[in-house]
């Protein structure tokens, strides 16, 4: 994947996940009300992962400007990546049909190993299953248990 | 990746750089050589740790923000006044690089925000640089062959791995 970001400079998801757990945050657009209460929530869980070692990604179909103030009003600071050209939408058979308006992404949240392996995978639609972010957390601390080796620190 | 290690110097010490690239003042006047060197010891008492994806060989002219703490007055890494400028880079998401400046794994020394000569978003975007306010900053030509590298961090994440300056990203 390689698309502009919200300040519309190009960027390649593997250098953006780099060696961390990664969660991959597809979503409709700014317009949609269970999107916006699902952001407030991630929001408060960017707290905990600024010194956790743990990276966020979103993306829409929205347009770097749309989402760069869309990020602002948030206070999110992780990156956004702008799929305004659809590029990944069908690949990813992520195509929200029921939205002919926007034809924006189904709302979809993949938390990747640094490889960029779906280690847990969550579908939002118009119910309940987006991540909790207790269940969030529950699959960094796995993830990173797995991935480094002083998750325990060594003996004195 | 190998250490960076950079340091302004009055000219050229020859001390085996990497890189070296003339560096002027707003007002062109000559204002030193920007020296670039890697491994794991320091190579000059002057040289500060930077994020080693910051050296490109090939880049263009630059304007910088190079932003120090007085000597003997080095904050940690972790004084929230480092952490919010931190989030900060992150929040207003500047079409610059940066890298915090480190003589060792626990303080800050300063803060090197880089842009494109040649892209009057980024040469703007230094006179806003949110280390300024912490640092004694000064903006700075530096020619080309030596930084430019746009190196980002993605976030939230503001941790420093195995001490190396922010925002490098790999243990």
């Amino acid at each position: 994947m390689d698309l502009p970001d919200h300040g519309g400079q190009r960027r390649r998801l593997s250098e953006l996940v780099g060696g961390d757990p990664t969660l991959l945050h597809f979503y409709r657009g700014w317009w949609c009300p269970k999107e916006r209460q699902f952001f407030r929530r991630l929001v408060d869980l960017q707290d905990d992962a600024e010194v956790a070692y743990a990276r966020m990604v979103s993306v829409s179909v929205d347009p770097s400007q749309v989402q760069a103030a869309f990020r602002a009003g948030l206070d999110a600071r992780w990156t956004f990546l702008s799929d305004q050209d659809r590029r990944y939408v069908t690949e990813l058979g992520l195509l929200e049909i029921t939205d002919t308006v926007h034809d924006p992404y189904l709302p979809m949240c993949l938390v990747l190993t640094p490889d960029l392996v779906v280690h847990a995978a969550y579908g939002g639609y118009w119910y309940w299953g987006r991540p909790t972010m207790a269940e969030l957390r529950q699959d960094f601390r796995e993830l990173t248990r797995a991935l480094r080796p002083d998750w325990d620190p060594p003996p004195a | 990746m190998n250490p960076l290690w950079l340091a302004l110097l009055q000219s050229d010490v020859g001390t085996g750089a990497a890189a070296t690239a003339a560096v002027r003042g707003l007002d062109d006047r000559p204002a030193g050589v920007l020296c670039l060197w890697h491994g794991s010891d320091r190579p000059h008492e002057a040289a500060l740790q930077a994020d080693p994806r910051i050296h490109d060989s090939q880049g263009p002219e630059c304007v910088v923000s190079l932003a120090l703490a007085a000597s003997g007055s080095e904050p940690i890494a972790d004084d929230p006044a480092i952490v919010e400028a931190r989030r900060a880079v992150l929040r207003d998401g500047r079409p610059c690089a940066v890298s915090l400046l480190s003589a060792d794994p626990v303080s800050v020394a300063g803060a090197l925000t880089v842009a494109h000569a040649d892209r009057a978003d980024q040469v703007a975007a230094l006179r806003d640089d949110p280390f300024a306010r912490l640092f004694t900053a000064r903006l700075l030509h530096v020619a080309g062959g030596a930084l430019g590298t746009l190196v980002r961090p993605t976030g939230p994440s503001l941790e420093r791995y195995a001490g190396r300056p922010w925002p490098y990203d790999r243990f």
